[in-house]
């Protein structure tokens, strides 16, 4: 059993990165290893924009992954600073259901309780 | 404690990259990481100096680099042959990043717990 950390630093709407996680944290929940956080940092955090607007032919991945963080109490996490450099969030306008604001330091203090950082 | 390398990889206005990097270098360490920073690639720009210009609106961050120190970072590197291949010497970099060949690029890798790439 390993335990991981994930730093997401690239991927919005534009490219397969949020997808790839979701698939990464099913396999590793379901093969009995432990998801210790996923953290959003850089323009990951363009993922979390709570008026993102897809068609309803389209899955929203932000969502999908919000909703397996919960099922398996994987802290789901972002750069609160990132995301407010970009716009993404704000006292009005908070980040889609289930992703929290963190700092970096949250980041840094939970790399030494991981085994492997895995970076999308 | 985790041995932590951030592998910085990008020129230094072109992107957040090279920013945002540093500011993660500086939290990783602040809660007593063993963090080393390695520039590789278009990232060796980031070490050279920067002047003060009216139509160049972007942050000089390059220049807080000098907090490493403070924040207890010693290990600070460049790659030798990304400055090589584009003409420059270590002499030239306002921030002395200490140059690594290829093979103890290999040994500082190997190292690491963590390799945070930016």
């Amino acid at each position: 059993m390993t335990r991981f950390g994930l730093l997401i630093t690239s991927g919005s709407y534009s490219c397969q990165t949020l997808s790839s996680v979701l698939s990464f944290v099913t396999a590793a929940v379901k093969a009995g290893h432990i998801i210790d956080h996923i953290f959003l940092y850089q323009d990951a955090v363009y993922n979390i924009a709570a008026d993102i607007d897809l068609p309803s032919d389209e899955p929203n991945v932000s969502i999908l992954l919000a909703q397996f963080c919960q099922q398996h109490d994987i802290a789901l996490l972002f750069c609160v600073t990132a995301a407010e450099k970009r716009g993404i969030t704000s006292a009005k306008r908070p980040a889609i259901n289930g992703y929290v604001a963190a700092g970096l330091a949250e980041f840094a203090m939970r790399q030494a309780q991981i085994d492997k950082l895995v970076q999308f | 404690m985790r041995n932590i390398l951030v592998l910085q990889q990008h020129s230094p206005f072109n992107s957040s990259h090279g920013r945002e990097a540093l500011d993660l270098a500086l939290a990783l360490a602040a809660v007593e990481h063993n963090v080393s920073v390695l520039f590789r690639g278009d990232a060796v720009y980031q070490l050279l100096s920067t002047n003060d210009h009216a139509d160049f609106k972007l942050k000089a961050y390059s220049r807080s680099f000098k907090l490493f120190s403070l924040y207890d970072i010693e290990q600070v590197y460049v790659c030798a042959a990304s400055l090589g291949e584009r003409g420059l010497k270590p002499e030239q970099l306002a921030f002395a990043a200490e140059p690594l060949a290829q093979n103890a690029i290999v040994d500082l890798l190997a190292a690491q717990h963590q390799v945070v790439t930016c």
